[in-house]
């Protein structure tokens, strides 16, 4: 059994060691809160993302997949967090926020699920528990906990179907960005009037013609060269995203998937610039984290004053292996990492109760150790940016009373 | 003009198109109890489509064996450390990879082809509707890939033959099918105390027999208990599939294979006796005797004609036709239907159309997406392109030598040859030109019709990506529950806007080519169409948003 030392690694002065007080309080003044939940599907390598450079045996398990360490002078140099994690070279927006207080990494993190299909872990993830007898997600059942609203939805799912995490009795909004022209406003006009006296649909036409007017209006304006039409749809999506939630009566909670993570081959390819192929490729898997980079931009820069209200899960199924593949990539793993940012985090450190990656110390000689149960993170976010009591928790992420939330996650409000 | 007609045309059947409703017209239940009937010939949109067994055999080919084999070559090579070489058998492997989810890709894509032709062109709808219930209540989804290769066989071979057959034997079908052994994950579920469970310590794995009972019988309210699912599970051990693969721990790399042993035949069922669990299970308060395989099948027929099973069915039955809430009336007789003729599932459809609830002419049901997109192209009368019946595998990297015998005993007729019957004819030719395939190989994406006969038709895999968007990828299912089945499932603002957004696409092709408004209104929706309806559709602007207004509107979304 893992004992948790709940250790916060704070990033100032080479990495001193601060712990959280306890009993922190959330205080609720100011505006609404919000909050972003980001599922990146398909299992992000938590050690690219954040890789652990400082570790001896770094560059030796990851071969080609290493990046280079901060200052070393390769093309593609790590960005410094502290003596031990760095971010992906691709990631220089979270890189600033966490020099601005504003991001938090956890590491060696997974949820309770503990095999390594995509599936079932995403699954699992979604409903907050690994009870297959359970049908709708645990952000749903957190929702029943805010208060309601006497207009419009509370929360909206960005894509064709709410994922499982938003599934349950508390209704949602959904958007999808629009392709092509769309439909005449003269022709929309003369359809919403037979809408009308449709009980179920009627009101849905609406809420969806106008939010495909305010998507269509904000998700507009952006430039990609990105080559992945997942990777500019990310970055579309996360456009429109912060124009919902800066609307006065738009939803407070949104959720997104990002998916296409699942580095089984050629993981770390790169095109240097000059040597791009047409249209500026960046390589598959670099392109992820470079949309992944600019969408979170996107967000910050949309949300404007709102920024400060704002919290912002990006989470994964699992991690991956350790050691590159024979396919230069990565394999299912376990302990993966995980991103908590935006105005309303306490950040600018790392969550890890690292288990290191000496000889001896990988889960099954081959994954990267879970330490931190990214169950806590989620209680921890609920807890303490959306103020939902401990009682409540229990039923949202059911067989869960071992699994603390995590403290001091969001700033505490003036 | 008869509510009626238009009734059975689109809550029971897949929409009307030109001269439909006029021919339901004549007598509505007649028509629909007519389609009750046994089929007696295959439909030709299925002709040609390879088995299951055989489309595993060519997965066992192209992956099963040439991921280990190729993996070990590359482990080999980077031992020796000659870099040139590992490089070249890396991309070896990657295209293996990247090959063959393409190459599943393509095989759903041809499945889904022919499934919606067939949709489109047959004169039994009702039964096709059947089809597409019992395809979700069984259900095997794509979400994982060997299962995608499956789900359209598996539908071909477990739900046609019994779709207005006797559920008993559909559900044991069903169970004994690779697809959903695999999914379920019963095909490596070993009794702990068989002599193999023994010698490897290896176990029970619970996921079929929980939800067979969980989701395929008795519902999840249907009285059973935690020991009532160990016991099937127990006694569906050594229920699994030739050649059964033992997957390791790791995704791709050395799979545990065992040796051939089919009794019938490769690539199919088959029972291990030395993987079964010994002895008697209790379920249900009934104990059943260790006869292998007899154990299990005995247990699902006493499932199948369970009080509970029979009311589960017949909920989820008139839900799906009648209301997301069907009266108490209703579903208690077509339970006892059921169970008087012996889970008979057509004589549970015959009560249904002689029902009176089933014919209010309010329209109470939603249609899904795919079957809204099915009844706007039979409304249209648009077609679908036919794919090749078997996609070609262009990115072989692993070809067993010539003569080589396969795992299953077949032969390799000749290096570049497909395995046993279906060798290759297909490689180059008709594939060639499958769009589908020429966005594989990586052709700038545009919107593409293949000309047919003069008129054009719509490209499948385009089609499948549409309904994607729409919140049903075909065969796409999000678990073992299947598509969620109530209105408020599928009356979400954002797929709603895509099912607008489509019709009206739909209209801008085909408006031209068809006659005005009223006549679509009248061929499409008939009597049922609202007095609202027609007058919006006779003041249209243009011939195309008159078809836009009846396609887009809340009374073509429903039934």
């Amino acid at each position: 059994m893992v004992t948790r030392r709940s250790i916060v690694q704070g990033m100032v002065a080479g990495g001193t060691l601060l712990t959280v007080a306890p009993g922190f309080a959330v205080a609720m003044t100011g505006g609404e809160r919000r909050f972003v939940f980001i599922f990146l599907r398909g299992a992000m390598d938590g050690l690219s993302a954040v890789p652990a450079y400082g570790e001896p045996r770094f560059k030796a398990l990851r071969g080609e997949l290493a990046d280079g360490s901060p200052g070393e002078g390769t093309p593609f140099d790590a960005l410094k967090l502290d003596g031990l994690f760095a971010l992906n070279p691709d990631l220089p927006t979270l890189h600033k926020l966490y020099g601005a207080g504003e991001l938090t990494v956890v590491h060696a993190a997974c949820h309770g699920y503990r095999d390594r299909s995509h599936f079932d872990a995403q699954d699992a993830f979604d409903r907050g528990t690994v009870d297959k007898s359970f049908r709708d997600g645990w952000l749903n059942r957190a929702l029943a906990y805010l208060p309601p609203r006497k207009e419009g939805d509370l929360a909206m799912a960005i894509g064709p179907t709410p994922p499982l995490s938003m599934r349950g009795d508390v209704a949602i909004a959904s958007w999808v960005p629009a392709e092509g022209e769309g439909l005449d406003p003269d022709t929309i006009v003369r359809l919403a009037e037979l809408y009308r006296p449709d009980a179920d649909l009627g009101p849905n036409f609406e809420k969806g013609f106008k939010a495909e007017a305010m998507g269509r209006a904000m998700a507009d304006g952006g430039k990609d060269e990105l080559t992945s039409a997942q990777a500019r749809g990310f970055i579309k999506q996360a456009r429109a995203a912060a124009g919902f939630l800066r609307d006065p009566a738009g939803p407070r909670v949104v959720t997104m998937d990002f998916g296409n993570w699942d580095s089984h081959a050629s993981q770390n390819v790169r095109f240097m610039p000059g040597q791009q192929s047409a249209g500026g490729y960046q390589g598959r898997f670099a392109e992820l984290y470079i949309a992944l980079d600019r969408g979170i931009a996107a967000l910050k820069e949309g949300l404007g004053s709102e920024w400060a209200n704002t919290a912002v899960m990006v989470i994964t199924e699992f991690g991956r292996t350790v050691r590159i593949n024979g396919n230069r990539g990565t394999d299912h793993g376990t302990g993966g990492a995980g991103f908590l940012l935006g105005g309303a985090v306490a950040g600018g450190r790392i969550i890890a109760d690292w288990p290191g990656l000496g000889e001896g110390k990988l889960f099954e000689d081959r994954d990267l150790l879970t330490t931190t149960d990214l169950r806590a993170l989620c209680k921890g976010v609920l807890r303490e940016h959306l103020s939902i009591a401990d009682g409540a928790l229990e039923t949202i992420f059911p067989d869960s009373r071992a699994v603390k939330p995590l403290e001091g996650l969001i700033r505490r409000r003036a | 003009m008869s509510i009626e007609a238009a009734t059975a045309t689109n809550r029971f059947g897949m929409g009307a198109g030109a001269g439909d409703i006029e021919r339901a017209g004549r007598d509505p239940r007649g028509w629909l109890l007519g389609q009750l009937e046994p089929r007696r010939t295959l439909s030709a949109e299925f002709k040609g489509l390879p088995s299951s067994t055989e489309i595993r055999a060519a997965h066992w080919h192209r992956y099963g064996e040439a991921s280990p084999t190729l993996n070990r070559r590359l482990e080999a090579l980077q031992a020796k450390g000659d870099a040139a070489a590992v490089e070249a058998a890396s991309k070896d492997v990657q295209r293996m990879l990247g090959g063959y989810v393409m190459w599943a890709t393509q095989v759903a894509h041809t499945e889904f082809a022919a499934r919606t032709r067939h949709a489109l062109g047959t004169d039994r709808p009702f039964e096709e509707r059947l089809v597409r219930f019992w395809s979700n209540h069984l259900v095997v989804p794509t979400a994982k890939v060997p299962a995608t290769i499956l789900v359209g066989a598996y539908e071909r071979e477990v739900i046609r033959p019994h779709a207005a057959g006797k559920f008993r034997d559909m559900l044991t079908a069903s169970a004994k099918h690779a697809a959903m052994l695999t999914f379920l994950d019963n095909d490596t579920s070993i009794g702990p105390n068989s002599p193999f469970g023994r010698e490897r310590k290896m176990g029970l794995n619970e996921n079929l027999g929980r939800e067979i009972l969980e989701l395929h019988t008795m519902g999840v309210d249907g009285g059973y208990t935690q020991a009532d699912v160990i016991a099937l599970a127990t006694a569906l051990t050594g229920w699994s599939t030739a050649p059964a693969i033992l997957r390791a721990n790791t995704a791709y790399a050395s799979a545990l294979l065992l040796p051939q042993r089919a009794p019938d035949g490769p690539y199919a069922f088959a029972f291990y006796p030395d993987w079964h669990e010994p002895g008697p299970v209790k379920m249900l308060g009934k104990t059943y005797a260790d006869e292998g395989v007899r154990q299990a099948e005995t247990m699902l027929a006493d499932l199948a004609k369970h009080p509970a099973t029979a009311r589960f069915l017949a909920q989820k039955f008139a839900r799906h036709f009648v209301s997301d809430d069907p009266s108490e009336s209703l579903v208690k007789r077509l339970a006892d239907v059921y169970l008087a003729h012996d889970t008979s599932i057509g004589a549970m459809a015959r009560a249904l159309v002689e029902s009176r609830e089933a014919w209010t002419p309010e329209k109470r049901k939603l249609k899904q997406p795919e079957d809204f997109v099915i009844s706007a192209l039979r409304g249209v009368g648009a077609e679908v392109a036919a794919l090749p019946p078997y996609p070609a595998y262009r990115f072989d990297t692993y070809r067993p030598p010539p003569g080589a015998r396969l795992p299953s005993g077949d032969r390799v007729a000749s290096a570049g040859g497909m395995v046993g019957g279906m060798a290759g004819g297909m490689e180059g030719g008709m594939a060639a030109r499958d769009p589908a395939m020429a966005d594989a190989a990586g052709e700038p994406r545009r919107r593409r019709r293949t000309a047919r006969g003069g008129t054009t038709a719509l490209v499948p895999s385009e089609l499948y990506e549409e309904l994607g968007k729409m919140g049903q990828k075909p065969f796409g299912a999000p678990g073992p529950q299947g598509w969620y089945d109530r209105v408020s499932d599928w009356s979400g603002a954002a797929s709603l806007v895509k099912r607008i957004e489509w019709s009206a696409e739909l209209a801008q092709s085909r408006a031209n080519d068809l006659p005005e408004g009223p006549r679509m209104l009248d061929a499409m929706l008939g009597g049922s169409a609202t007095a609202e309806l027609r007058r919006a559709v006779e003041r249209a602007a243009t011939r195309e948003q008159a078809l836009t207004l009846i396609l887009a509107s809340a009374e073509f979304q429903r039934r």
